[in-house]
């Protein structure tokens, strides 16, 4: 890990402690950020300590994310934020469950993209797994989910 | 002898049901590597919030109880620890099912947990009430330290970094403070509209827990690593009973050192069996025997392991502090269930708190009876492959987080901080004192404001909260456990360095 990658993350939590002493020693009202006033400057100062640390050495605990790494999180990641942060209120609770448990398993799973019995079973898991949630929790715990696609 | 009369509604058909089911669960749980038990009572939390308090309460301590004594199956079986707290357990337990004795170190495992177990519970039964009957003379100030105790200790305990221990328990803090302030009604570091509800701390648990241990299941992309299991090999329970009970010194060891461990507010199981294996070792006559598959070695971490359980639970239930990480969580469990940990615990929920805590002894006993019948199918369900667990995990989060309060802000809530954790994680930060800072910071901040409107009307903010013997008491003590922390680190790196 090079020292720029080591600093940088620090420098950020810095920068958000910073942000959050100045929010919290300018907004009213005083009696209201008496606690974040509080927190926010301890906050400023342990993360300067932080950053101070990483300038002069290395945390045994850090450890690096190698570049063939992100090639293996970003796609598992992307399909995850798009779940989250689109496909849920889009498409369903239940679809986009459904659709991101098969493509995460496909994207991950070792044997071979020709296998025809690794389809059947991915889409058997899924199936399963997905009829489990919704009885548990629209059967038995009746959580209103967002709507699905194929009954608007 | 007040708990006695509360072991009624644990027997009760549903509530036992759910005991039982919660620990067959929990020994599955722990058995399958990567999911650690805090991580498995985070995701059961929203499961159990539209159930009555006692019987959600009984399938988190349930799930505590199974997923610290299932994490064994694996350590012994596949040499992997299905938590942190079985890396012991792995050095005598795997060269025993290697030698094809795996099904009696999986009995001598489960025999030692329920012993330790058992004993570690009945301090919790014994030990709560009057140290919840003296916490009762705490005011806002003492209470204020308390809970800044509380962030500081799994702050700088957690093995990492101090310094950055005391900023994760910053972090928290300050999150908790997003949303409206509840005494004037401002708003507080509302940058975005999905933060107006503040942080629900059920999800920001579930995120900050589970979503990095899905990214963490990512890493490996399609290369997934081949795990040989061992085979079972019959062997008579009655052989193993015996040689547990022949066994006094190590499970006595183990014990004592569980308990004290689970008392000390922040260090966690993750220490408790390697310590006690080390002790074990130490007074044995045989430790030559040690890591070559010796029975001692097993019977002192398992019963390390589980008798850290109930004493981890006496500074949760009568000062708010967490005794391990999992402990955290169950505070957060506690709190939606509208039980608020603290001196008068016992006075204001003594139906809620005395079957819980009964549940747990019951647990034990399930624990062992359960562990025994399914200790070999278990090991396969371990084997479930990354590629599955993975999703299956971050379908769970996103349910889970969602239904807390059927919002979808939660949602974005949990997945956001679970990335930002695991970003934090590989820059040597933890979970656990970010958590905890975000379970203590309303109630650091409500004792607070408290405080200095009492401090105002008498003798001003520094004679309130820094005079007075407890306040002192309790300053120490954070400034003890700080200093301690920052001694022991320096001294690590200077021996690293002498290396």
């Amino acid at each position: 890990m090079s020292k720029l990658e080591r600093v940088l993350p620090n420098i950020i939590l810095v920068g958000i402690g910073l942000w959050v002493c100045f929010v919290s020693f300018t907004q009213q009202s005083a009696a209201a950020f008496s606690f974040p006033r509080l927190i926010s400057a301890l906050f400023v100062i342990f993360s300067l300590l932080v950053l101070g640390q990483s300038l002069v050495k290395k945390d045994k605990e850090e450890t690096p994310i190698p570049a063939g790494i992100w090639k293996n999180i970003l796609p598992g990641l992307l399909v995850a934020a798009l779940y989250v942060f689109w496909a849920s209120k889009a498409l369903g609770f239940y679809s986009a469950a459904a659709i991101t448990m098969f493509t995460l398993m496909a994207i991950y799973d070792p044997r071979s993209r020709k296998d025809l019995k690794k389809w059947v079973k991915l889409l058997g898991i899924t199936a399963a797994f997905i009829t489990v949630m919704y009885l548990m929790f629209a059967t038995l715990l009746g959580v209103f989910t967002p709507r699905e696609i194929w009954l608007r | 002898m007040e708990f006695l009369g509360y072991f009624g509604p644990v027997f009760e058909p549903l509530t036992f049901l759910v005991l039982i089911g919660c620990t067959i669960f929990g020994l599955i749980l722990g058995a399958t590597p990567g999911l650690s038990p805090t991580m498995a009572v985070a995701l059961a939390i929203p499961f159990t919030f539209h159930a009555p308090p006692v019987m959600g309460l009984v399938a988190l301590g349930a799930l505590y109880t199974g997923t610290v004594a299932g994490g064994a199956v694996s350590a012994i079986l596949l040499k992997i620890p299905g938590a942190p707290a079985n890396i012991a357990t792995t050095l005598d337990g795997n060269a025993m099912a290697e030698k094809g004795d795996g099904a009696r170190a999986l009995q001598l495992s489960f025999l030692a947990s329920l012993i330790g177990g058992l004993i570690g519970v009945c301090l919790l039964i014994f030990l709560t009430p009057p140290l919840a009957q003296a916490a009762l003379s705490f005011g806002p100030s003492e209470l204020f330290w308390v809970a800044i105790l509380g962030v500081t200790v799994i702050g700088t305990l957690g093995g990492g970094s101090v310094i950055k221990g005391l900023l994760a328990g910053c972090i928290g803090m300050w999150l908790s403070t997003i949303g409206f302030d509840d005494i004037l009604g401002t708003q507080r570091f509302i940058f975005h509209s999905s933060l107006g509800g503040g942080i629900n701390i059920i999800a920001a648990l579930i995120g900050l827990f589970a979503i990095p241990q899905v990214i963490a299941m990512m890493e490996k992309g399609r290369s997934q690593d081949q795990i040989g299991l061992k085979e079972v090999r019959p062997h008579p329970l009655i052989e193993s009973i015996r040689e547990v009970l022949r066994s006094t010194r190590s499970w006595f060891i183990g014990t004592v050192v569980g308990s004290i461990i689970g008392l000390i507010p922040g260090v966690g199981g993750q220490i408790a069996g390697l310590v006690a294996y080390d002790q074990a070792r130490n007074f044995s006559k045989e430790r030559d025997k040690f890591g070559t598959g010796h029975p001692e070695g097993i019977i002192a971490a398992e019963s390390a392991n589980n008798a850290m359980v109930g004493p981890s639970l006496v500074p949760l239930l009568t000062l708010s502090i967490p005794g391990s990480p999992t402990a955290a969580v169950l505070l957060g469990g506690l709190i939606i269930h509208g039980i608020f940990p603290g001196p008068d615990i016992f006075q204001m929920h003594p139906q809620v708190v005395w079957p819980f805590i009964n549940s747990m002894l019951v647990g034990q006993v399930l624990m062992c009876v359960f562990g025994l019948m399914i200790a070999g199918y278990a090991a396969r369900i371990a084997k479930v492959p990354a590629s599955i667990m993975g999703p299956i995990v971050l379908i769970l989060a996103v349910f889970g987080s969602y239904s807390v309060q059927n919002s979808m802000n939660d949602v974005f809530i949990m997945f956001v901080l679970g990335v930002g954790m695991y970003f934090l994680e590989r820059y040597g930060f933890s979970a656990a004192p970010l958590v905890l800072g975000l379970i203590l910071g309303p109630i650091a901040e409500g004792n607070f404001v408290e405080g200095s409107m009492i401090a105002q009307a008498q003798n001003g903010i520094f004679t309130y909260f820094f005079t007075g013997t407890l306040n002192l008491v309790l300053i120490f003590i954070v400034t003890a456990s700080i200093g301690y922390s920052v001694w022991l680190e320096q001294r690590n790196l200077q021996n690293e360095v002498l290396e």
